[in-house]
């Protein structure tokens, strides 16, 4: 394999790390992938926020190269691909038949490969779970150069601990992924406002029952007693007959939607509260309550729209903080966080809400109860404030998303993730010696605990 | 634009692309690879009839085995059959080792110029005997001005615009078009490491090229910004030009 030196990034953009980055262009390519070394992590489209996907002064393979179909079943909806390849891409190729992902982060720029290694979740979780329940095998490539296939009922172990376990077990390289069925590319969708916290959750937990897909944006920057208002968001999948007759004649076909870029790194953040203030009130008072039917873009990837717009942020870039709670006690512990957040004088830029089902285990982020995120421009103070609130999270028993994480210390990252023993206890044994490794196992001190063969 | 398109180069960073993007629009594909890309050509081909639903062909064929060409093409295409050909074959050596090993330049040449001259002149003959048909080819701005860097793969550029400038005025005014594709840097595996100015990603590429080939362009710089570029390049006074360490 050819390595080269590059510079990679999260999204979040906060830090520029350097690797030998190889690019291989097939499978067979990675046949030497095990005489390269230790210490490496794939890295596909770079959507991971924080640090999992980088690996400073180590090595990272790009798959995005590695994105073939290899099989892809139009009757029973099951579509065999190469881990590489983008949701995006995915989308193109089987929406024309009648099949859509069976769940969506907010963008569709995403490798399945890295929806796995998150075990990412969409707006439907409460219904459809995360995105390894829908992943009938996976082959692995591990330390030893062996490919291994993993399913619910083969390699079981190996299964529960590489979803969601960020990359670490092994590279991925196939995935047989179960499409979901839909009539049209559209999704019908009602909007309300909300006009305090308690409203805004009382209206996703009534909604959950009926709509498949639900979601909060609330207004960070309100206060007092309108904390937490803004607009919910919920959609299911339009029906070849509901849709209006201007979109019957093809109703598969996915509309071009304009789109925009930001085309260079911008040399400040741009992103002020005066800004974001004038933005929510604008957002807040346009918002059209009622129902109406709108693309899968729009109602699922609309920051898509614009092409790299993590870039408006500036050189220091920005921080995502998503955290879980369980739903005991759940609206004191977002209030308080929107509070802690303001009082602290940081900017909370866009912000969602959403209800959970139940989770699915091991390293997998979600769990029964809610789940705030919030975008937060680089700050002196920020990580401090963010120590902070880990402890609040803990103690309601809830944890932060590692996929968007880059700060999260190794003790409290312990006791968030209570089935972290036996996610290692399965490391251990596929990967003794921390082939693969990144900066975020390193500062979770995951490597520490394997090649100490204690914790 | 013509249904059923025969790729040389296919396993490459932007055949491969090129060949996507041709698949969605439901084309008939051909794909040629080299001998010991086999294993490459089928696993690209099968990729692409998942995509569309359109059955693939492969063959495999050296670019310095030119014996081989006229029976390959012959196999490809039934006589009289209307098709177009895409050439996407090349690679990049180190200029600086190529100087000091010049038994080496025979063989460059070979790949990225004398191979793409005679598997065209023996495409357009069949092209002739239909009366339509499409020849596309992977140029370079590299062949508008020879410079120190990379002079040899741009000499081997320059002599495939001539060729196939010629072949465009030789068939004006009948169906069959010629369009020489010039790309930029672009990010594939044959120039992966390489520190280039505005590296394009090979997918917008494809689209672009694609695109030109469908309005049946002549010649196109893709990503456009190379025109100015090299048009300024080409029109640097020597005294200038000299001075620049590109």
């Amino acid at each position: 394999m050819r390595w080269h030196e590059t510079k990679l990034t999260g999204w979040g953009r906060q830090t520029r790390s350097s690797v030998l980055l190889s690019e291989p262009g097939h499978v067979a390519d990675l046949a030497s992938l095990n005489e390269s070394g230790n210490q490496l992590i794939a890295h596909a489209l770079g959507r991971s926020y924080g640090d999992a996907a980088l690996n400073t002064d180590h090595r990272a393979v790009r798959t995005t190269q590695l994105d073939r179909v290899l099989e892809f079943d139009r009757d029973r909806g099951v579509i065999v691909c190469e881990a590489g390849i983008s949701l995006d891409d995915l989308i193109s190729i089987a929406l024309p038949h009648g099949w859509f992902v069976p769940l969506t982060p907010g963008t569709r720029f995403v490798s399945i490969g890295g929806c796995f290694a998150a075990d990412v979740h969409g707006k439907n979780h409460h219904v459809a779970g995360t995105f390894s329940q829908h992943v009938q095998w996976f082959d692995l490539l591990n330390a030893e150069g062996e490919t291994i296939r993993c399913s619910q009922t083969e390699n079981s172990d190996l299964f529960h601990a590489t979803a969601g376990g960020m990359g670490l077990t092994g590279l991925v390289i196939r995935v047989a992924l179960k499409l979901k069925a839909v009539e049209s590319a559209y999704v019908s969708v009602r909007h309300e406002k909300s006009y305090s916290l308690a409203d805004t959750m009382q209206l996703l937990t009534t909604a959950d029952a009926d709509w498949e897909s639900t979601v909060a944006w609330i207004d960070g920057l309100a206060s007092g007693s309108s904390l937490g208002c803004g607009e919910v968001i919920v959609g299911r999948p339009t029906l070849r007959t509901e849709l209006p007759s201007s979109l019957s004649f093809d109703p598969l076909k996915i509309p071009t939607s304009p789109s925009l870029r930001v085309p260079f790194d911008l040399p400040v953040n741009i992103v002020h509260k005066p800004i974001v203030s004038a933005f929510n009130l604008v957002r807040f008072r346009r918002i059209r309550e009622g129902e109406t039917v709108e693309s899968i873009q729009q109602f699922y990837y609309p920051l898509d729209a614009v092409g790299n717009w993590n870039r408006l942020y500036g050189p220091r870039g920005f921080h995502q903080y998503q955290f879980v709670i369980p739903d005991d006690g759940a609206e004191t512990v977002i209030g308080d966080t929107l509070n802690t957040i303001k009082r602290a004088g940081l900017l909370p830029v866009l912000v969602v809400l959403k209800r959970f089902g139940e989770g699915s285990g091991w390293l997998s982020f979600p769990m029964r109860g809610w789940t705030l995120a919030v975008d937060l421009p680089s700050h002196s103070r920020l990580f401090d404030v963010l120590d902070d609130l880990d402890e609040r999270i803990i103690a309601a028993g809830g944890r932060v998303y590692l996929a968007k994480d880059s700060r999260l210390s190794r003790h409290r990252f312990r006791q968030m993730y209570t089935e972290y023993e036996r996610w290692v206890t399965v490391k251990r044994e596929i990967d003794p010696r921390c082939r693969f490794s990144s900066d975020l196992s390193r500062r979770l001190g995951i490597d520490d605990d394997v090649s100490g063969g204690g914790s | 634009m013509i249904q059923r398109w025969i790729i040389v180069g296919a396993t490459g960073g932007l055949g491969s692309e090129i060949a996507r993007e041709l698949a969605g629009k439901g084309c008939e594909l051909c794909l040629i690879g080299s001998p010991d890309s086999r294993d490459r050509l089928e696993e690209n081909a099968r990729d692409l009839e998942n995509r569309s639903g359109h059955p693939v062909q492969i063959a495999t064929l050296s670019a310095t085995d030119s014996g081989r060409f006229a029976s390959v093409l012959d196999e490809l295409v039934q006589s009289g059959e209307p098709f177009g050909l895409i050439w996407a074959v090349g690679v990049l050596w180190d200029q600086v080792e190529l100087q000091r090993d010049p038994e080496r330049v025979r063989e460059y040449h070979q790949i990225n110029y004398t191979s793409a001259s005679e598997f065209l002149e023996l495409a357009a003959t069949r092209m002739e005997s239909s009366g339509v048909g499409h020849i596309v080819a992977l140029g370079s701005p590299a062949g508008d001005r020879g410079r120190r860097s990379n002079y040899l793969y741009g000499a081997a550029k320059a002599a495939l615009h001539i060729q196939l400038e010629g072949m465009r005025h030789r068939f004006a005014g009948t169906s069959i078009k010629v369009t020489t594709i010039k790309p930029g840097p672009t990010r594939t595996p044959m120039t992966a490491g390489l520190k280039q100015p505005l590296q394009a990603e090979p997918k917008p590429q494809a689209v672009r090229i694609v695109q030109a080939i469908e309005r049946g362009k002549a010649v196109v710089y893709t990503p456009p910004v190379w025109w100015p570029i090299m048009h300024l390049i080409r029109h640097l006074p020597r005294f200038v030009f000299d001075k620049l360490d590109i």
